[in-house]
């Protein structure tokens, strides 16, 4: 009951943070590596995503007097797309009910041996046979038919246990990274993270895997009987 | 006029800040901005509120070379 009651709050709260996020990277879709990052600093990649994307550029000099070769005003960089603030909003808000569902589910995952039971994989499931199987099985059609929740297959088991453990929880803390009030709170942060621009750029990666994951999970239902699947993560039978 | 600019480092705005801190302080305590209704404004005053009362006041950003 609490983990499914959890798995949906922060299901919901996730898919309101990757729409929200998605709008306030249209505001700079360029990503640094280390403290800092500006339109001005050679960007690590840049995300093909929206009007500022490769829309870095100069306005011209406005001269002062109506002759030519008089002073001009010294070139500024063009006024980029900013319209975000309600997107940011948006994603502080959402990220309230992720962090209550976080913590939460964590506490019950940990504390009643729910994620030892469920989600660690045991060790006689890691030898190299076991994964490797599963991997094949899930390249052929039809899938191989599950029933709807535990015990899950081992590929299931690790997709899970690096979302739940690893990638929700970084998500996080590259997010509150980015708060100046909280990076100087904890200046701990900056330096586990390489500065507030890895941050983002780690940021983004997460944002990245957890959106790959939601797509492959999404057709993973489709292909295995989605009546039949969402019953058992709604209703838990 | 003495050549040298006029350069206050953060550092030694923070002797002149102590003193007018207890004012500011008190002016700001219990002081939310307005939501209008608006439930983005509400969850944005939920954020200021746990910030003041998680992290310190007086905690500064961290400062880099040029």
């Amino acid at each position: 009951m609490g983990p499914r009651l959890t798995h949906w709050l922060i299901a919901l709260a996730v898919m309101v943070l990757i729409y929200s996020g998605v709008i306030i990277l249209m505001a700079h879709p360029r990503h640094y590596w280390g403290t800092a990052g500006n339109d001005l600093i050679e960007p690590l990649f840049e995300v093909p995503l929206g009007p500022n994307y490769h829309a870095i550029g100069w306005t011209r000099g406005t001269p002062f007097f109506d002759c030519t070769g008089g002073p001009e005003t010294a070139n500024r960089l063009v006024e980029p797309w900013n319209k975000n603030g309600w997107a940011r909003s948006l994603h502080f808000l959402a990220a309230w009910f992720f962090l209550a569902g976080l913590i939460v589910y964590l506490a019950i995952g940990l504390f009643t041996g729910h994620a030892r039971k469920y989600l660690l994989p045991q060790r006689s499931e890691l030898g190299c046979k076991n994964p490797w199987h599963d991997v094949r099985a899930h390249l052929h059609l039809p899938m191989p038919s599950a029933d709807p929740g535990p015990p899950y297959s081992i590929l299931q088991k690790l997709a899970y246990a690096l979302v739940v453990f690893v990638a929700l929880p970084l998500t996080f803390l590259t997010g509150i990274t980015m708060s100046p009030a909280i990076s100087a709170s904890y200046p701990i942060l900056l330096d586990v993270f390489g500065g507030t621009q890895s941050a983002r750029t780690i940021h983004f990666f997460t944002f990245a895997f957890l959106a790959v994951f939601v797509l492959v999970r999404l057709a993973m239902i489709l292909l295995t009987g989605p009546a039949r699947q969402l019953r058992g993560m709604i209703l838990g039978r | 006029m003495s050549g040298k600019p006029l350069q206050l480092s953060r550092r030694a705005l923070i002797g002149g800040l102590a003193s007018s801190e207890g004012l500011l302080l008190s002016g700001c305590a219990d002081q939310q901005p307005p939501t209008y209704g608006n439930l983005l404004r509400m969850g944005d005053n939920l954020t200021y509120g746990a910030q003041r009362a998680l992290f310190s006041p007086t905690a500064l950003a961290r400062e880099y070379d040029r």
